[in-house]
């Protein structure tokens, strides 16, 4: 009996002791001034090495922010692929010497109606298109729709680029822990903490992305980034074989030691540098200028597709590479350059960021160009291929973004929200504990104990995870202690009810307890349902109120139910003779 | 301490009409005027909302007389906090600053202005306030589409880029940044107040995302009232189904009658609300099941009346105090806060209430009007099948 009973003294404990060390980063946070809670160096300056890194965040509302919903048109995109489509078809025709009366879009913008002056012409376009564009499909009076598989990939990959471009311009504009998310079939969720120029914000998010191909400068980079001499710490210098750079993990640092150093008929670039370990995992950010030429040789525009595609034979077999199509004009173009610049390098600029530089290895006359990555690995270069098509479909085929939802809360409102928020909610706790301890003296005592434990543990667990504070989850904080103290009022008049039928007080408690349990059980089960339905519904600021809920009904049943009998039993065994209710 | 004596034995079923008729006209009539008196917020109606805060004090009237020389005239200005807060909330039903009136004005201006580069069209972008596509037959210069624009009065954002090339595929195809509408609300109270004036909170919701989020709270609410029916019918009896499901739509009711009484705004946060309620008023019922179960269990032979009866007496104590305890710890935002936080507590408030009203006033007579319901359902077929088994 003894022993399990430390035990159990010894479980409190070390549940009490755990919550604290996972709360030590949010009180760290909250101790720094606040101007300095978003510096992630200064933030791990005060924290001490053996703490948890996750700590507890302040939602939109509470510290000031842009919170947009951005809906990408997929519809459009899909329309204008279709449009791209019939003139590729014509094109095709014209070069085959097939005679068609006409390849139209059809009214009704889903599909491209073809029809030949002759039906031997017909015939041998049908076969043909059939193998050459395989992601579209034939249906009665030569109509050609795509392929519900390939239209569905193709609409989810409308909404990828988009928020590719979204995040490269988040995270090109430096905004301290921003989320970037897809919501729903088409939505982007994007919050910016401490952003509070909302039409900036949209402008700048909106843009359609613009993609450019720029030769490389290699001779003058060498010449222009020798001249610089005193390079400021965290930017290094390397050498990709073709042209030397600086790199750093800090871009406008990277950006500020550039400027003003390009020759003339030359600008200077940023790339991203994708770090991997030995298997593959990407690292953290790391940046890279490239110097290229002023001059754009090519725009999006004239890019008709982008697509992956695997090596059929040869030496590279399997291999993925990306294909990529213009349109006539583009294919002029394009074939000019690549014919003038065999050996040099095309630099593939979307949004002033360049993904990469490939060398021209050949000219390229019919606008049908093949990218092949450098690295040997198969899984990785799949995933830098679809991250090119990517970034090449954005500067082509962007699908236009617009609004669907803005909430931006200004910086001087949070503060405001936070001192109120808390004063209520001490407020609320304050009065919760004075009457549970006037209504049922020695067991209100021990009742608010457990309820300020059950604090503590939402509180844990809310930093454990790095969840985010919001005014509704602070409302619903003081909530869920209120409601959670219904567990010890249903022990607490259980064991008034025992006494009264003349149990010994040891025995009031003991039945008390197993008496009162299936009516904690059920009832807290029930209100997890409706918290968890919640928790499905919400977004935002709701979300925060659900995820405090749940935990704190949890919580509630080893705060209320097991703290509770532990310390009873403990008043008990020190020798209490009665039990005071 | 005590509220309730030990050994109360009141006769809450005894007066089960009176109080199941009040609650009945009570529901009937707050269901009657939702849909005439509760004022959905942006979430769900779309619109625009700014919140501003003033470093002088500024009269409501005022305020409104600006708004509406703004062009908003259709806009509500409330006052939000105590009066020497000078905060108000603007709110704008509209999503843009053109109204179809409009939109044909710089149709016309715009066909005129480009007539030689093959006018098409010029459509707003229906999801947004802020942006307008044009369509021509023949690309045109970023020059003439601005000068055009200013020939037509357009009013174009101030930021850079107020025109954007969207030709693709050889199709001409343009898109006007106009100014948002918070911008120029915000540009007409600096235009007065200068630098009094501070826009503090911006919401904007579409009128698409405001339906979808519309549909989903209702969702939301009935998902969670059949879950835990499902929930009561598993872990209890058949016969407390009814009353549980009762009560609860009798609490999410009475609660909804907090935006019905105010007119506040109903939001996302409202939602919220009515989800907890629905949890809280299940957790106060079960409670009570839970005792009948139990009663009925050791007084083997107790009528299903006085089952109820002792039930609902004996965990009256208990229903009382956790209602208390829960309205206690929502008091300090009564105080401090404002908004929709001050409408969460008060409307959470009234739902705890109802929640405690009908788990001693309306969940058992409902459970008993249920089982007799069911007595005399089974006596009847007892009855036909002796007449028939006679004929």
């Amino acid at each position: 009996m003894e022993g399990r009973f430390f035990g159990r003294i010894g479980l409190v404990v070390a549940v009490v002791l755990v919550a604290i060390y996972f709360l030590v980063p949010t009180f760290v946070y909250f101790s720094l001034p606040p101007d300095q809670r978003n510096d992630k160096e200064a933030f791990e300056a005060a924290l001490p090495s053996w703490a948890p890194k996750k700590r507890m965040t302040l939602g939109l509302d509470l510290q000031g922010g842009v919170h947009l919903v951005m809906g990408v048109d997929v519809d459009k995109a899909v329309r204008d692929r279709i449009e791209r489509r019939a003139d590729e078809m014509r094109a095709w025709a014209d070069r085959e010497g097939l005679a068609y009366a006409s390849i139209e879009v059809d009214p009704s913008r889903d599909s491209v109606r073809t029809s030949f002056a002759s039906e031997q012409d017909a015939a041998a376009f049908r076969t043909a298109a059939e193998s050459y564009w395989g992601d579209m499909r034939r249906l009665a009076g030569d109509r050609w729709v795509f392929d519900p598989v390939f239209l569905e990939q193709f609409r989810e990959s409308a909404v990828d680029q988009a928020l590719r471009t979204i995040r490269d311009r988040v995270d090109r504009w430096g905004v301290t822990e921003p989320t970037i998310a897809k919501r729903g079939s088409d939505g982007i969720l994007v919050q910016l903490p401490g952003f509070t120029d909302p039409e900036r914000a949209k402008e700048l998010l909106g843009k359609t992305a613009q993609l450019e191909f720029r030769l490389t400068a290699e001779d003058e980079a060498n010449e222009a980034l020798s001249r610089i001499t005193d390079l400021p710490e965290g930017v290094t210098r390397g050498h990709d074989g073709y042209q030397a750079y600086l790199q750093s993990a800090d871009r406008k640092l990277l950006e500020k030691v550039l400027e003003g150093k390009a020759p003339e008929g030359t600008r200077f670039f940023i790339g991203r540098v994708e770090q991997r370990d030995a298997i593959g995992v990407a690292g953290p950010a790391v940046y890279r200028s490239y110097l290229l030429r002023s001059k754009v040789e090519l725009t999006g525009d004239k890019l008709t597709d982008a697509r992956v595609a695997v090596e059929q034979g040869g030496l590279g077999a399997g291999r993925p590479y990306v294909a990529i199509t213009f349109d006539k004009e583009g294919a002029r173009i394009f074939s000019e350059l690549t014919g003038a610049n065999v050996g040099r390098r095309l630099a593939i600029v979307l949004d002033d960021t360049v993904n990469s530089a490939p060398v021209i290895n050949s000219k390229i006359p019919d606008g049908n160009a093949q990218i092949t990555l450098g690295t040997a690995n198969y899984n990785q270069a799949l995933e830098e291929a679809n991250d090119l098509v990517l970034v090449l479909r954005s500067g082509a085929l962007p699908a236009p973004v617009s609004i669907f939802e803005e909430r931006t809360v200004g910086a001087s409102l949070g503060p405001e929200l936070v001192r109120s928020g808390s004063t209520a909610a001490i407020i609320g706790l304050v009065l919760v504990i004075a009457f549970m301890i006037a209504y049922y003296r020695r067991q209100g005592v021990v009742a608010s104990a457990a309820l300020l434990l059950n604090g503590l543990l939402i509180l844990a667990a809310l930093s454990s995870v790095g969840a985010t504070l919001t005014l509704p989850g602070i409302a619903g904080f003081v909530l869920t202690l209120g409601m959670a103290v219904d567990a010890n009022v249903l022990i607490s008049e259980r064991i008034r009810e025992e006494l009264r039928a003349g149990r010994t007080g040891k025995a009031a408690i003991r039945e008390g307890y197993r008496r009162a349990f299936t009516a904690i059980f059920d009832s807290n089960v029930t209100t997890l349902i409706a918290a968890f339905v919640l928790l499905q519904y919400g977004t935002g600021p709701v979300r925060g109120f659900a995820v405090t809920l749940s935990i704190g009904i949890i919580a509630s049943f080893f705060t209320a139910v097991y703290v509770t009998r532990v310390i009873n039993e403990f008043l008990l065994a020190r020798g209490a003779q009665t039990v005071s209710v | 301490m005590e509220i309730i004596k030990p050994g109360t034995t009141i006769d809450f079923l005894g007066k089960r009409r009176t109080f199941v008729t009040a609650s009945f006209a009570l529901v009937l009539l707050i269901l009657v005027l939702i849909p005439l008196r509760v004022n959905l917020g942006v979430d769900f109606a779309g619109g625009t909302e700014i919140e501003v805060k003033f470093h002088r004090a500024v009269e409501v009237e005022k305020l409104r007389g600006q708004v509406a020389e703004a062009g908003f005239g259709g806009a509500s200005v409330q006052q939000i906090g105590s009066a020497d807060e000078n905060a108000f909330l603007i709110r704008v039903g509209q999503v843009s600053v053109l109204s179809d009136e409009d939109l044909e004005r710089y149709r016309e201006a715009f066909a005129r202005e480009l007539s030689s580069y093959g006018f098409v069209g010029l459509s707003f972008n229906p999801s947004t306030g802020d942006l307008l596509d044009l369509r021509t037959e023949r690309e045109v210069p970023e020059a003439e589409l601005l000068r055009a624009a200013r020939a037509a009065g357009l009013p174009l954002t101030q930021r850079d880029e107020p025109v954007r090339n969207l030709t693709r595929a050889g199709q001409p195809a343009y898109q006007f940044v106009i100014q948002g509408l918070s911008d120029k609300v915000s540009e007409a109270l600096q235009a007065e107040f200068g630098q009094d004036v501070e826009v503090r909170r911006v919401e904007f919701v579409g009128p698409q995302v405001g339906k979808q989020l519309r549909n989903r709270g209702i969702m939301a609410v009935l998902l969670a009232m059949v879950g835990i029916v499902l929930y009561v019918l598993f872990r209890f009896d058949v016969r407390f189904a009814p009353g549980t499901l009762v009560g609860l739509v009798h609490d999410v009711v009475i609660t909804t009658g907090y935006w019905v009484v105010t007119g506040r705004e109903f939001n996302l946060t409202s939602i919220a609300v009515l989800l907890t309620v629905v949890g809280y008023s299940v957790n106060d019922k079960v409670v009570v099941f839970d005792r009948v179960r139990e009663v009925a269990a050791r007084r083997k032979g107790m009528s299903l009346y006085d089952t109820i009866n002792t039930a609902v007496n004996e965990t009256l104590s208990r229903t009382i105090v956790t209602g208390l305890t829960t309205v206690i710890a929502l008091l300090g935002f009564l105080v401090f806060a404002r908004g929709s936080i001050f409408d969460f507590s008060a409307a959470m408030i009234l739902g705890i209430l109802a929640g405690t009203y009908s788990s001693i006033f309306v969940a058992g007579p409902i459970a008993l009007v249920v089982d007799r319901w069911v007595q005399k359902r089974e006596t009847e077929r007892k009855v036909h099948e002796s007449k028939t088994a006679q004929a």
